[in-house]
């Protein structure tokens, strides 16, 4: 099980990269956090590693495979992608839209049958939204629609699972309930796991490995520990950080702590 | 979506699921034996009834040679193009709402039925024949959805604003062609005939275009029928749609092929009548909810109930036969009015 890059690069336009040379490849139960500021391409990565929109140079291998080897539908069997939580113009109740999940795996003119739903309750009870199988997508917290997505991409079974800032909007009990359902999918079932956080503290909490974009096309890639430093943070975002660790409940917990925006550093205090 | 979709679906329900499937496939049989009654010459249900199952069993004659008449040659072939047309028109309009994520569309925004109606003018004109005329609505109604998807697009993707103003173009640019077969048509001879018929009515179904319509329709429809529960995936935004495996470009084509099939089928037998396709799935979400695997039988059952009443009330609510379009925009007008309101302005 692997997911790997090969000298890939993508631009929007010729001669401007978004991201060149990128070379990575992550192992079953590992967790890689994207990193980088808006703008930086971090849904086009996601959209150009599962093959939605075409490297311009390099490849993606999955579990050994070239992309171009797999059939669409034979793809998406391994791979399953939560998007940004988003309102649907068509109120599905929360059961019928996990049960969308299933659609790799089932062919085209077939529909859901009792297996199916099987899978998708088991889904609903692991995320513990099993209570909300009758509820309307539309008539739920931003968070539980967080959380349909998720179960939706894992009634697909996958073996990797690509998530897009899937904490963003959420309260703060929100964001670390996420967090720990993909570490359980990481270490539990051991999924490779890659998602786009705005959050570098949430990449510390559960990455192993952190891939962070610049806005220049640059890139720095490696054990999120060795990456994901105060001099990647100032040169990546623009931002002063410290990085410290807090004992709490026997687990060391590092956080990064925004200072200043490295523009203002060198401004020297005006006395008043 | 409605608080009538909410109740139905809490409620202990497996009976009143029960009861609303039935209810979908009987109730339209019963409406048309009942418009099979009613008209200036009035039918008793029994001679109806006795009429009809004459057909297959054999039995005593015991009505008059005139309401057999008038049942069989003169209503029944009007009854079932209104269930035809108004199922056709429901299940073209709940797929392109689907296929679009965007309950506002209706296969006449999109510019299928002006084209479909230039097409069909257009080999009036031409052939002074009827014989060609549902080839031609179906390949300009075919064209029309072409040109307003080409200019919807923009760097591979149709956005909905521009998907609508693709369709409003297209219209207005079939509409004003039509306009000038209009102006250069005989007007003792093409011209009523292309006016006439563009009003929308039934007035001259027979067996001979069910025989033409009721393949088509059946083949665009099976289409979407048997993809009815993909088109919940092609309703969800294309990232979405491709990331649960399924070929979004080839799945739209599809979809977009058969309901325009579907569309310009109906119009080139009935002419263009409006709001059927754009209401009707929303009365049916009222009540099945918005799975497109439920949504899809309803919209066909409602659709042909619909029709089939509108066209019963435009036979018999005045000697004179009022045109299809003009009850289906008076009374779907003002009910689309009154979900809007009810909706509050948002959809979903």
């Amino acid at each position: 099980m692997s997911l790997v890059i090969r000298s890939a690069s993508y631009g929007h336009k010729k001669g401007e990269p978004l991201f060149s040379d990128l070379d990575f490849a992550l192992s079953s139960g590992e967790i890689m956090a994207v990193l980088g500021p808006n703008g930086a391409g971090k849904t086009t990565l996601l959209n150009t590693i599962t093959g939605m929109m075409a490297w311009q140079n390099g490849q993606t291998e999955i579990h050994g495979k070239p992309l171009a080897a797999y059939g669409e539908r034979e793809l998406w069997r391994h791979i399953g992608y939560v998007p940004q939580a988003r309102a649907n113009a068509f109120a599905y109740t929360v059961l019928d839209m996990v049960l969308l999940g299933r659609s790799a795996h089932l062919g085209t003119f077939a529909r859901p049958g009792e297996d199916d739903v099987k899978i998708a309750r088991r889904v609903l009870d692991r995320l513990e939204i099993g209570h909300l199988g009758k509820s309307y997508c539309n008539a739920i917290s931003g968070g539980e629609l967080q959380l349909v997505f998720i179960a939706r991409a894992l009634a697909g079974e996958p073996t990797i699972l690509f998530l897009d800032e899937p904490e963003s909007h959420l309260d703060f009990k929100k964001q670390l309930i996420i967090l720990d359902i993909i570490e359980r999918l990481a270490h539990e079932d051991r999924m490779i796991c890659v998602m786009n956080t705005h959050f570098p503290n949430h990449a510390l909490r559960i990455a192993d490995q952190v891939l962070m974009l610049g806005s220049d096309g640059t890139h720095r890639f490696g054990p999120t520990g060795q990456v994901l430093t105060e001099d990647a943070i100032r040169s990546c975002f623009g931002v002063n950080a410290r990085i410290d660790t807090l004992e709490a409940d026997g687990r060391a917990l590092r956080a990064i702590y925004p200072v200043s925006l490295a523009s203002q550093a060198f401004v020297p205090h005006s006395e008043t | 979506m409605t608080d009538a979709a909410v109740s139905l679906s809490r409620a202990p329900i497996v009976p009143l699921k029960m009861v609303l499937t039935i209810g979908l496939i009987v109730l339209p049989i019963v409406l048309a034996v009942v418009a099979l009654c009613l008209g200036r010459y009035m039918v008793a249900p029994g001679n109806a009834l006795s009429i009809l199952l004459n057909q297959v069993l054999p039995i005593e004659p015991h009505w008059e040679a005139v309401e057999e008449t008038v049942v069989l040659n003169i209503r029944l072939p009007r009854v079932l193009m209104a269930l035809l047309i108004g199922g056709g028109l429901a299940v073209s309009g709940a797929a392109f709402q689907g296929l679009f994520g965007n309950p506002l569309v209706s296969p006449h925004i999109l510019g299928v039925s002006s084209g479909a109606g230039f097409g069909a003018a257009l080999t009036i004109l031409i052939f002074r024949h009827m014989t060609f005329v549902p080839a031609g609505a179906l390949v300009f109604g075919i064209a029309a959805m072409m040109v307003a998807l080409w200019i919807s697009r923009r760097g591979g993707r149709s956005s909905l604003f521009m998907l609508i103003l693709g369709g409003v173009i297209t219209a207005a640019m079939f509409e004003a062609l039509l306009s000038l077969l209009k102006y250069v048509a005989d007007p003792n001879d093409t011209l009523p005939t292309i006016v006439y018929w563009l009003m929308g009515s039934l007035t001259s179904s027979s067996y001979d275009m069910l025989a033409w319509g009721v393949p088509l329709i059946a083949i665009g429809s099976s289409v979407l029928w048997a993809l009815r529960w993909r088109l919940n995936i092609m309703s969800l935004s294309e990232v979405e749609a491709r990331s649960l495996g399924t070929d979004v470009q080839k799945m739209r084509w599809v979809v977009i092929v058969a309901a325009t099939l579907v569309t310009a089928t109906t119009v080139s037998l009935a002419g263009i009548i409006g709001w059927v396709g754009l209401v009707i799935p929303h009365v049916a979400r009222m009540l099945v909810g918005s799975n497109h695997s439920a949504l899809i039988p309803a919209s066909i059952s409602i659709g042909a109930m619909y029709l089939l009443v509108i066209d019963t009330v435009a036979r018999t609510a005045t000697s004179a036969e009022i045109p299809l379009s003009i009850l289906t925009a008076i009374i779907g007008a003002p009910f689309f009015a009154y979900l809007l309101k009810r909706a509050k302005g948002g959809w979903s």
